[in-house]
């Protein structure tokens, strides 16, 4: 199947996570950035994993980057995703805020079609409930 | 520590299917424990230790009540899951090698019929696996959106990795899942004797998450397994032979953790074990070259694959060309693994029963036996941090 699987959880949000949310509700992809050592890093987090720093800048990134890794789901680890697969969950390697990797899928290709290297950009999904999600789409 | 410590017993119930044990979890656990005391030649007011997984549900201090046990001088979780079975071990020999205690068991229990599927959508704290509400919390919040819900999928990113990179093959790991199973049609123990699998049932088979593939994951069993740590002065007067642990090694390498997003880029090409592979081989006084046999706990074939590799059997990317030669099978390869059947076709006991294989290896007691093997190594939960390691020695 194509896309992204539906009736997945959404993110809980808390004080670390919350302008990554918000800026994805805004349709901007937002990375964590050491003020003091210069690090990315994403999942978010509350501190600087290499200097320690808590002063940290959210920086927007431009969304482009390359497939790293992906599985494709064939067998449904819920009842609810029995309809859905297969489908494709990807890594990608982000271009810019020094090349950090983010889980999520590609909405316009069928899984058996996603490669390691795929040019990929970010595509926004709104989700309800606040909440929107950054999918992507071949580049 | 090197060799002071010895496993003087094993227990272990029946192995079944998931869904195959009568008994609780609960009942496991204390057969599992009851059988290795009596294994060792010990009495049950001699156990003074207990060691556990931290998933582990027949939580220790109810083991202890329920067992009639005397008073305990070390109790201790080790973080994880199937990281933890050579871990719980090293931490029972540091208790014994400490003086702490005298007599420590390590056991896990697990019984999948009875309780949710670690293959099925794996719940965070905020989700509840039944129908999927709730919100993805931790690191889960940046995965399970996306359907990322289980460890073979999130192993198998791993795996697919290491093919783009090295060229491994889907008949490579299928080398992993033979040769566990032609170990198990000579272990009556085990849940797959009498159902050989071949190369073409094992392409053939369902994909699960692709690249892996139904042969490529663990089972899910039912069943309990236990082990006795104590002096190796002590050990050698009791029943069994001892078996000597030359070495213990657990932790985690720098980036590691359950993010697989935020490690370093040679991580997703590792087990992630190369620091507990050093540490365990300079604590044993040995290298690769000295280990005649090996059990490598079995989450997906691809992690066996790159364990092997960061335990210096062969060099990093070498390891499809290393389980395709023959190398992994018994008896005539260089380094037979998972002699019972392993995680892929004995059972999975969580990983526990590799350390009862290596210690029925060392015993001369295997259904699958290396002649003449001195060194026989458990590495436990590769890309699981804190990953943990064991070198058995053969008495002499």
């Amino acid at each position: 199947m194509k896309g992204a699987p539906k009736g997945m959880p959404l993110p809980a949000v808390n004080s670390v996570t919350e302008p990554f949310w918000t800026g994805c509700a805004g349709h901007k992809l937002l990375v964590q950035r050491c003020k003091a050592c210069g690090m990315h890093w994403h999942a978010p987090a509350p501190l600087c994993a290499h200097c320690q720093s808590r002063d940290y800048a959210w920086e927007e990134s431009r969304g482009t980057g390359a497939v790293y890794s992906f599985f494709v789901a064939h067998y449904a680890v819920h009842a609810s995703l029995k309809d859905q697969v297969p489908y494709g969950v990807v890594v990608v390697k982000l271009d810019d805020c020094g090349g950090v990797c983010i889980t999520s899928n590609l909405l316009d290709t069928e899984p058996g079609d996603i490669r390691v290297g795929m040019r990929v950009k970010v595509a926004w999904e709104d989700m309800g409930q606040g909440i929107t999600l950054p999918r992507f789409v071949r580049a | 520590m090197r060799d002071k410590t010895a496993i003087a017993g094993i227990g272990e119930t029946a192995y079944t299917k998931r869904g195959g044990m009568a008994q609780s979890e609960m009942e496991c656990a204390c057969e599992a424990i009851l059988k290795a005391v009596d294994d060792a030649g010990l009495k049950l007011s001699d156990v003074d230790g207990l060691c556990a997984y931290s998933g582990e549900r027949s939580v220790l201090q109810e083991v202890a009540q329920t067992l009639g046990l005397g008073d305990l001088t070390f109790t201790n979780l080790y973080p994880g899951g199937g990281n933890s079975a050579a871990g719980v071990v090293g931490n029972a020999a540091m208790a014994v090698g400490t003086g702490t205690a005298q007599a420590v068991v390590a056991y896990r229990s697990i019984c999948q019929g009875q309780h949710p599927r670690f293959g099925q959508a794996r719940s965070g704290s905020g989700v509840a696996a039944a129908n999927l509400s709730g919100l993805a919390d931790g690191p889960r919040a940046f995965t399970q959106p996306f359907g990322q819900m289980s460890p073979a999928q999130m192993y198998a990113m791993d795996a697919q990795r290491h093919m783009h990179v090295y060229g491994t093959t889907s008949e490579q790991l299928g080398r992993i899942a033979l040769a566990s199973y032609a170990n198990a049609q000579r272990n009556p123990r085990a849940v797959m004797y009498g159902r050989p699998l071949t190369m073409e049932a094992y392409l053939a088979a369902r994909m699960i998450a692709d690249p892996y593939r139904l042969y490529d994951c663990c089972l899910e069993s039912d069943g309990a397994c236990a082990v006795l740590v104590t002096t190796t002065e002590r050990a050698r007067d009791l029943r069994r032979q001892p078996v000597l642990i030359a070495g213990a090694a657990q932790g985690m390498e720098k980036g590691d953790g359950p993010d697989k997003m935020r490690r370093p880029e040679h991580l997703w090409t590792s087990a992630g074990m190369t620091r507990v592979a050093k540490d365990v081989y300079a604590r044993a006084g040995i290298t690769a070259k000295d280990v005649q046999v090996a059990q490598f706990y079995e989450n997906f074939t691809g992690q066996v694959l790159m364990a092997i590799e960061d335990f210096g059997f062969c060099g990093r990317g070498e390891g499809g060309a290393f389980v395709a030669s023959g190398a992994i099978d018994w008896p005539n390869g260089r380094l037979p693994i998972n002699t019972a059947g392993g995680n892929l076709a004995e059972a999975y006991i969580h990983g526990l029963s590799l350390v009862l294989e290596g210690v029925k290896q060392m015993r001369g007691t295997s259904t699958s036996q290396v002649k003449n093997a001195e060194h026989c190594l458990v590495a436990a939960g590769p890309t699981a941090p804190p990953s943990s390691a064991l070198i058995l020695r053969r008495f002499r």
